[in-house]
């Protein structure tokens, strides 16, 4: 009888663990959205209006954005400090792959932000500009939709994982 | 004359903008041939050529050719790679540098580019798809303008001649007035003089950043990319030069400007394309500042026992 009620625990306690971390996981992925276009536009400010190289512009933004957004920034940063001739385009997907193994972005955002690559450093500041704000329009949204379905989907993953470890619990019993 | 292109700078301030594989096709090159490097070509589709004092020789596997479908074939790739290596990815901040046609890296050499230019109201907007590029080698030669230097001076009142230098292109102009800003503004052979160096196309001190990379001298200011006859304006108002020295003069406002600058009791040393004398006063706005007076020295110079030979020295005022 103690073993079944500790087994009952646990599979409840498992199932809504892992039905919260999914809901932390939608919240995470609109908060994260919403600090990469911030992260953006303050990349955009460094090359538009203070004309920074890409790699200092890259290191500016890297220190104002916080973690896990920074990885994208730092990571592409260090690649061009290297300056071992590898392009801006090689440098920004090396960032985005170490963003993807940190944030929870989805693999939509990921295929967003990699368009960037091409473009990046290789046109006029206005053209930058242009390429960027298109970005963070594109990731804003995003971060709408993210936020509707936090609004469809949190409570269902937040409620949904203890529900499903009763159903469990109640299939086995 | 110690001309400052050991193979070692060549390496670091060249060759390490060019992608691996064309650093190691260039590293057959001879220490004497880094000493008389002058030029590196790369064209799309086209083979590397590197040009050697007077020899135009094609880049191939290990050796230097004269038949240049044997040297490697540039690709689009490694233009691309230099264009981003030389601009640290960063073509926006490079807008005017590019539209002006060429970029300067540390230690004063000039990339020289071209492409597919787009124009916007007549005025270059930019230069897109860049299908060559041209590295030339920024030579210091300190010492050349030692010959010079009594001749400048060279009246009982030691007062410093306003003077033209003339050549046609790669014969030493720039090298040279180089060299006399450093002395002059060193007081090497005169009384240390405050200089200014307008220099329009970064290449008299080969400003990076602001900063010269080549040496001009302790008292030398730089209006670096600053047009001529603004910046010779600019100096007389801000920087109380005793001399300025301006490259290539021969529109209208470089020579308004020049007027300017002599009237102000400002010295000048200027440069301009003619082949000799008669060339020379072939251009009008040239024959008229002449004519005026206003260069008491005219020193020519040719290639013909190598770039900076003095040609003919020619004191105006005994014309």
């Amino acid at each position: 009888m103690i073993l079944k009620s500790i087994g009952t625990i646990m599979i409840i306690t498992g199932a809504g663990v892992w039905g919260l971390s999914g809901a932390r996981r939608l919240t995470k992925r609109q908060e994260q959205l919403g600090e990469l276009k911030m992260a953006l536009a303050y990349l955009d400010k460094e090359i538009f209006y203070m004309h920074n190289n890409l790699s200092q512009a890259m290191l500016n933004t890297a220190k104002f954005a916080s973690w896990p957004i920074n990885v994208l920034f730092a990571a592409t940063a260090q690649e061009l400090n290297l300056k071992k001739g590898t392009t801006a385009d090689e440098a920004w997907q090396k960032g985005v792959n170490a963003l993807q193994a940190e944030a929870q972005l989805h693999p939509n955002d990921i295929a967003l932000l990699a368009t960037l690559a091409s473009q990046l450093g290789v046109s006029s500041a206005s053209e930058q500009n242009r390429a960027l704000t298109a970005l963070g329009e594109e990731l804003g949204l995003q971060e709408i939709k993210a936020r509707q379905e936090i609004e469809c989907n949190h409570k269902l993953w937040s409620y949904g994982g203890f529900i499903m470890g009763t159903a469990i619990v109640l299939l086995l019993i | 004359m110690p001309v400052i292109s050991s193979p070692n700078q060549i390496k670091t301030e060249i060759l390490s903008y060019l992608p691996i594989h064309m650093q190691k096709l260039l590293n057959s090159l001879k220490p004497d041939d880094y000493h008389n490097l002058e030029e590196i070509r790369l064209r799309c589709g086209q083979p590397l050529v590197v040009r050697i004092g007077e020899r135009e020789l094609a880049v191939g596997p290990g050796r230097l050719t004269a038949t240049l479908h044997e040297g490697y074939r540039v690709e689009r790739e490694d233009i691309c790679r230099v264009i981003a290596s030389i601009s640290d990815n960063s073509l926006y901040a490079f807008e005017e540098d590019i539209r002006r046609g060429f970029i300067t890296i540390p230690g004063g050499h000039r990339v020289g580019l071209a492409g597919q230019v787009v124009l916007k109201e007549h005025h270059i907007e930019l230069i897109k798809n860049f299908g060559s590029l041209c590295f030339r080698v920024a030579r210091e030669v300190k010492g050349c303008a030692g010959p010079v230097m009594p001749i400048l001076f060279g009246n009982p009142q030691q007062v410093l001649h306003n003077t033209l230098i003339v050549s046609p292109p790669r014969c030493g102009k720039t090298t040279l007035l180089r060299d006399i800003a450093r002395c002059i503004s060193a007081g090497s052979h005169c009384p240390g003089m405050n200089v200014v160096v307008v220099d329009e196309r970064s290449e008299i001190a080969g400003c990076h950043q602001g900063v010269p990379q080549l040496d001009v001298g302790p008292r030398t200011d730089i209006l670096d990319g600053c047009p001529k006859d603004v910046g010779m304006m600019m100096a007389i108002r801000s920087l109380s030069p005793q001399v300025i020295i301006t490259d290539e003069i021969g529109r209208q406002g470089d020579a308004d400007a020049v007027m300017e600058c002599v009237h102000a009791g400002v010295n000048i040393i200027s440069s301009a394309h003619a082949g000799n004398l008669d060339e020379l006063r072939q251009r009008p706005i040239l024959r008229k500042l002449m004519s005026d007076g206003v260069f008491k020295l005219v020193i020519i110079l040719s290639r013909r026992q190598g770039p900076g030979h003095i040609d003919q020295v020619i004191r105006w005022d005994a014309q």
